[in-house]
């Protein structure tokens, strides 16, 4: 006995050894007789494609700028913010981090990044960057600076399982009566198959707005004074429609809770044939039902013939205040948002590109899901609604009112009238307390 | 078929069958999906039992996904930190069942009450405790996390289980020339074998499954541990089915393995633990 106690107690001095051995990187290494410094890059979202392709760019980068070492570090992208969090709580941020907009503002909030706007004036490309998504990237901060380098963004678009239409006799609606229409004519609850994939759970958000905007043909959340405009009656009527869609079994039961995953996982199952959601989910979609068998289209329009469709959401590029090497993280930015490297990460991972010198790439012009985002941006008939992730509040309201009281909507344990009259009241509050502190 | 069988098929076998499966499948499921090609997960009509089988998800995780540098990190953890769990615990806890001292009862409601903390609340200062000492992006951290966190109920079992035996025991060792280290190691430590398996399970459990700790005080991929890596099969738009069931097969093998050699000290061990003390 005592000689395994004794075995036992060697192996844990061992292991503590060993581990007192995967110290920290340092900062500086000297690496064929050029001293590096290192830059730390954190990603949002370290998937199996995601980290390939920043090994390849920061490869290019590093042979470029030998100077330089970057330490990239992949997160899980359901749990990245908590990190962000305690790094910023703890003074031990990376030199630069992938933000999304919906992040920017609570991280300025907390004074983390560095004010970008200098940069992207001096950069090369700086007249190729997307109009729209750089206003979008302003829109994010109360002081509206740019404090991110964009590099992709996101469009709301709708998917259409078009083998499986065309062997049913199904045209793609075009307008919210042909949908409607479609939902219920195509809907068959006893084999469980629908024509519709209604997105009740987490990120539902998109979704509804998208609708109800549609259906009252506005787009804007909030008038000149502030006020949230989702108390009008024509926005009760259009939330009884979109949760018909629920009541009247159009749609599956689980429907309910339907995050991204199952709302994707129904559609690529083919349990439904249609489904709304944004240009990223494009690889699940060639995964699952494979390429040819699904287009990407605009969401179904209303009686003037317009669609309302969120404003870009775009993922970009941060340096943070407190990086050690800001020189360096400024430079891998800048290296990152130049055409040939996001045309590459864009291609790669079927991204919409920030920069529009991408647009003259041949894979860009020749690729058909990016046509139909062109389309998008450049139609008469799509309107924009902006998303007001400038507010503190924004998060918290998705996840503590509008998530839950859609889901009593579809459940009827409450009415659309008193859910939407709740919402206006909150994001007029918080609005008014914005455009206060920001006079 | 007589009353006495239609009465022990009703109240127990069907029960046990029942509860089996419900609680079996699950793991039948990740065991399938594991062995589907990618295409094949998501078609209809679902597959009970895969037609093609399968072993790509296991080499695409292993070979791309540096899914083997995961595991060997949460085993690392996850056996130091039982290790220096079951070597404190019995040394503590044989303190506190054996010896009286001031302050005995209020060191025991201490060790309790670290147990109602969430984690996340001591998230930040840790953190700026082990940056101060450099143990940032070092395994080291959240061995000493994990032991911190899972000591105090692993001492106080232990202790339960000190308790359960006479101290006469110890005592004859020592009248017979024993030392008191010697009359703990080679007599009573044997004797409560079960608790110090259960403890040992109990913290090997806990530091293998941890996530909010290892995300936090880890800063490079390489080093990451097992939850981190399974998490990171779920991308922001994509989700690898197939190597989310893999890994999460590939996580279950030694803590089933562990349980299958533990179990007959487990029961023993936490039924003692829970009527003593």
């Amino acid at each position: 006995m005592k000689k395994r106690i004794l075995s036992a107690l060697l192996s844990a001095t061992i292991a503590a050894s060993a581990l007192a051995g995967c110290g920290t990187a340092k900062n500086d290494e000297k690496t064929n007789d050029v001293q590096q410094s290192a830059i730390e890059f954190w990603y949002h979202d370290g998937n199996e494609t995601s980290n390939g392709i920043f090994a390849e760019l920061i490869s290019r980068f590093q042979n470029k700028y030998p100077q330089y070492k970057v330490n990239y570090v992949g997160l899980p992208s359901d749990s990245y913010l908590q990190k962000y969090n305690t790094a910023i709580a703890t003074n031990s941020v990376p030199d630069t981090m992938s933000v999304r907009d919906q992040d920017i503002s609570a991280i300025v909030n907390q004074e983390a990044l560095l004010d970008l706007e200098d940069t992207i004036n001096n950069f090369d490309e700086k007249a190729s960057l997307n109009k729209a998504v750089l206003e979008a990237v302003r829109n994010c901060a109360i002081d509206g600076k740019l404090y991110a380098f964009p590099e992709y963004f996101t469009c709301d678009i709708s998917w259409a399982n078009t083998a499986l239409m065309k062997e049913k006799g199904v045209e793609v609606p075009k307008t919210i009566d042909e949908f409607m229409a479609a939902c219920k004519k195509y809907a068959d609850a006893a084999n469980g198959k629908y024509f519709y994939s209604l997105r009740g759970g987490t990120g539902s958000m998109e979704n509804l707005l998208d609708f109800l905007f549609t259906y009252a043909d506005q787009d804007s959340l909030f008038d000149k004074e502030g006020n949230c405009v989702l108390d009008q009656p024509i926005f009760t009527e259009a939330l009884d429609a979109y949760a018909s869609i629920y009541w009247n079994g159009w749609t599956s039961k689980d429907s309910v809770t339907n995050g991204f995953k199952e709302m994707v996982a129904e559609f690529g199952s083919g349990t439904s044939m249609y489904i709304s959601h944004n240009s990223s989910s494009l690889a699940e979609h060639k995964k699952n039902l494979g390429e040819g068998n699904f287009i990407n289209i605009f969401g179904p329009a209303n009686k003037n013939g317009n669609v309302v469709t969120k404003n870009l959401s775009f993922t970009g590029f941060a340096v943070t205040k407190k990086a050690k090497n800001p020189e360096g993280a400024i430079e891998f930015v800048k290296f990152l948002a130049n055409s040939e490297n996001q045309s590459y990460l864009c291609e790669k991972e079927g991204r919409v590109p920030a920069n529009e010198m991408v647009y003259k790439k041949d894979w860009y012009r020749n690729d058909k899901y990016m046509k139909v985002y062109t389309e998008l941006l450049n139609s008469d008939h799509v309107k924009f609604i902006t998303h007001p992730v400038w507010l503190s509040g924004w998060g918290d309201f998705k996840a503590k009112y509008q998530e839950p009281d859609l889901q009593a909507v579809i459940l009827k344990d409450k009415t659309s009238k008193e859910v939407l009259a709740s919402w206006a009241a909150y994001l007029t509050k918080l609005q008014k307390e914005y455009l206060n502190s920001n006079k | 078929m007589p009353a006495e069988k239609i009465k022990k098929l009703i109240t127990i076998y069907i029960p046990v069958i029942f509860c089996s499966l419900t609680t079996l499948f699950p793991f039948y499921w990740f065991l399938c999906t594991s062995l589907k090609p990618e295409r094949s997960i998501m078609q209809l009509p679902l597959e009970y039992f895969p037609s093609q089988i399968t072993g790509e998800n296991y080499l695409k995780i292993t070979n791309n996904f540096g899914f083997s540098h995961y595991f060997i990190n949460s085993l690392i953890v996850s056996i130091t930190t039982t290790l220096l769990i079951i070597v404190i615990a019995i040394m503590g806890g044989y303190a506190v069942s054996r010896y009286k001292f001031r302050g005995k009862k209020g060191f025991m409601l201490l060790l309790l009450l670290t147990q109602m903390l969430p984690g996340v609340v001591i998230l930040i200062p840790l953190f700026s405790i082990f940056n101060k000492l450099g143990l940032i992006n070092n395994l080291g951290s959240l061995v000493i996390t994990y032991t911190a966190i899972n000591l105090p109920f692993c001492l106080i079992m232990m202790s339960g289980f000190f308790s359960s035996l006479p101290p006469t025991l110890e005592e004859a060792a020592m009248i017979d020339g024993c030392s008191r280290w010697r009359a703990i190691f080679t007599i009573i430590v044997p004797a409560i074998m079960p608790g110090v398996v259960s403890s040992g399970a109990f913290a090997f459990v806990n530091a293998w499954n941890e996530f909010i700790f290892s995300l936090n005080f880890i800063n490079q991929s390489s080093k990451f541990t097992l939850p981190i890596g399974l998490s990171m099969m779920k991308g922001e738009f994509t989700v690898n089915y197939g190597g989310l069931a893999a890994g999460t097969i590939i996580s279950l093998v030694p803590v089933l393995l562990i349980f299958c050699y533990i179990q007959k000290y487990l029961v023993k061990g936490l039924a003692a633990g829970a009527v003593k003390g």
